[in-house]
C-alpha cells in the first residue's frame, strides 16, 4: 500500500496556549504550598453564541480548597484550531490595569488578542503581575490561614 | 421570612438612604452595585442607631457589596468574577440557598448580542455551582442591564427565565438534546403602568426609533425549587424610603435624590418544615 501521508505530519513545533496555561497553573500551587491553586476549566460550546465561534475556551480560575473550594474566574482564553490568535476575556480591573501597559489594542468588549506565542506570554505575565491578581491571591492566603 | 434588598446606587454616595431603605423594609440582606461609599462608612451608617448589620465582603469581587444581619460565615462566596458573586446562604434552621448577585455590562459599552453571549456564560456558571452545591435552590438577583424579554434573559442557553411559574415548575426544557433548567422571572408581572409600583427600575428617554422609556434591568429570578418559598406579593420595586421619594413627580427615578435605578425588595420563606 502506498503511504500518501507526508512524513513530517507528527512534528509539532508549537506549544498550544493550553499547554502554556497548564504549566503556569502548576507553578502557582508550588508558590503557595497549594493553598491557592489555579485550575483550568473547559467551557463547552453553547449554541450559536459561543465566544466568537471559537471551539476551544478555557477559564483560568484561582481556587482555594481550604475556603470551601472558593473559585475566582481571573480570565478566559478562546482560540480555534489554528491556536493563534488567542482571545483573552479579562477581569475588568485587570484589563484596565494591563491595557494601558501594553501596545495591544483591546477589541470589542475589552478583549485582548495575542497573535502569537510571544504576545500570549506577554499578556499572561501582565495578568499574573497585576495588582488585582496579587490582591486576590493574598486575600485567599490570608483567609485560608486564619 | 428573609428580606433581601438590591439597589444599583449609580456611583453616588447614598449611605443615609440605603440605611433608611434597609430599616424601613426590615432588610436582612442588602446587596449593592455601583457603590460610591466605602464599605466601612456604609457599615457605620447602617449600625448608627442599632448595631445589627455585618459587612460580608467578596474575595475576588469587590464591586458588589453585601451587608447582612447575620455573620458573614453564613454568607460565604463560593464563585466569583468581577461581575458576579455567588454566595451560599446557610442559616441555622433554614434551607440553604445559592444567591447569585450580578452586575452586567451596560448597554452603553456592550451590544445586546454581547450581553446575550455573556448570559450563556452566566447560565453555565450558575449551573456548575448548583452541581457543586448539590441543589438548585438558587436566586439570581442584580442589574442585568437587560430586560426580561431580551434574548439573553429568555433563551434556554442563557438564563432561561420565563414569565409563568407554571412553566417554570416543569423544571427544565430540552433544546437540541441539551437540558436547561428554568428560572421563573416575576419581574414580568411588574412591567408597565398597569402593575403595582413603578413601571420599571430604570428610565431612559432617547431620540431613536426604538425606545422603551422604562426598562426592567434590575431583576430577581427564582429557580423552580424555590417557587414555594417565594410569593409574588413579596416582590416590590421601591420608590420611597419612608422619608423621601426616590422618584420625580413624573414617576421616573430621581437621580438627584436616589439613583438612576430603583431598588428591588423581595422576601423568601426559607424555614425548614418541622
Amino acid at each position: 500500500m502506498i503511504d500518501l501521508w507526508p512524513s513530517e505530519l507528527s512534528t509539532v513545533d508549537q506549544r498550544s496556549p493550553l499547554t502554556i496555561l497548564k504549566e503556569q497553573a502548576s507553578l502557582l500551587g508550588e508558590k503557595t504550598q497549594n493553598i491557592v491553586i489555579a485550575e483550568l476549566e473547559y467551557t463547552p460550546p453553547a449554541g450559536g453564541w459561543r465566544q466568537n465561534n471559537y471551539p476551544f475556551k478555557y477559564g483560568f480560575l484561582l481556587t482555594c480548597p481550604a475556603l470551601g473550594n472558593y473559585r475566582f474566574g481571573l480570565f478566559s482564553i478562546a482560540y480555534d484550531i489554528e491556536m493563534y490568535p488567542v482571545s483573552f476575556i479579562l477581569d475588568s480591573d485587570v484589563a484596565e490595569e494591563i491595557i494601558e501597559q501594553t501596545h495591544l489594542e483591546p477589541g470589542m468588549n475589552g478583549e485582548l488578542k495575542a497573535s502569537n506565542e510571544e504576545e500570549f506570554i506577554e499578556i499572561l505575565k501582565r495578568i499574573f503581575s497585576s495588582r488585582k491578581t496579587a490582591r486576590v491571591i493574598r486575600a485567599l492566603l490570608s483567609q485560608a490561614k486564619s | 421570612m428573609i428580606s433581601l434588598l438590591f439597589w444599583n446606587v449609580g456611583r453616588l454616595s447614598r449611605r443615609t438612604l440605603i440605611t433608611r431603605l434597609a430599616r424601613a423594609n426590615d432588610a436582612d440582606v442588602i446587596l449593592l452595585a455601583e457603590v460610591a461609599d466605602k464599605p466601612i462608612e456604609l457599615l457605620k451608617e447602617l449600625n448608627k442607631t442599632q448595631t445589627s448589620y455585618f459587612f460580608s465582603p467578596g474575595i475576588g469581587n469587590t464591586k458588589i457589596l453585601a451587608f447582612t444581619r447575620f455573620s458573614d460565615q453564613f454568607f460565604r462566596p463560593c464563585w466569583e468574577t468581577d461581575r458576579l458573586t455567588i454566595r451560599r446562604m446557610r442559616l441555622p434552621g433554614l434551607e440553604e440557598i445559592l444567591l447569585a448577585v450580578v452586575h452586567f455590562p451596560s448597554k452603553l459599552h456592550w451590544s445586546e448580542r454581547s450581553q446575550a453571549m455573556e448570559c450563556t456564560e452566566l447560565g453555565a456558571e450558575i449551573r456548575k455551582e448548583e452541581e457543586r452545591a448539590g441543589h438548585q435552590r438558587t436566586i439570581l438577583v442584580g442589574d442585568l442591564n437587560m430586560n426580561p424579554f431580551e434574548s439573553g434573559t429568555v433563551s434556554a442557553v442563557g438564563l432561561h427565565a420565563v414569565m409563568d411559574r407554571r412553566i417554570a415548575r416543569e423544571g427544565s426544557r430540552v433544546v437540541q438534546g441539551r437540558e436547561y433548567p428554568f428560572f421563573y422571572n416575576p419581574m414580568w408581572g411588574l412591567l408597565g403602568d398597569g402593575s403595582r409600583g413603578p413601571a420599571g427600575t430604570f428610565f431612559h428617554r432617547h431620540a431613536e426609533q426604538e425606545a422603551y422609556f422604562w426598562n426592567m434591568f434590575d431583576q430577581v429570578l427564582v429557580r423552580p425549587a424555590l417557587l414555594d418559598r417565594f410569593d409574588f406579593k413579596d416582590l416590590a420595586i421601591l420608590d420611597d424610603t419612608g422619608a423621601e421619594r426616590l422618584v420625580k413627580e413624573s414617576g421616573v427615578p430621581d437621580r438627584d435624590v436616589g439613583s438612576d435605578h430603583l431598588p428591588v425588595l423581595f422576601r423568601l420563606n426559607l424555614r425548614v418544615a418541622a
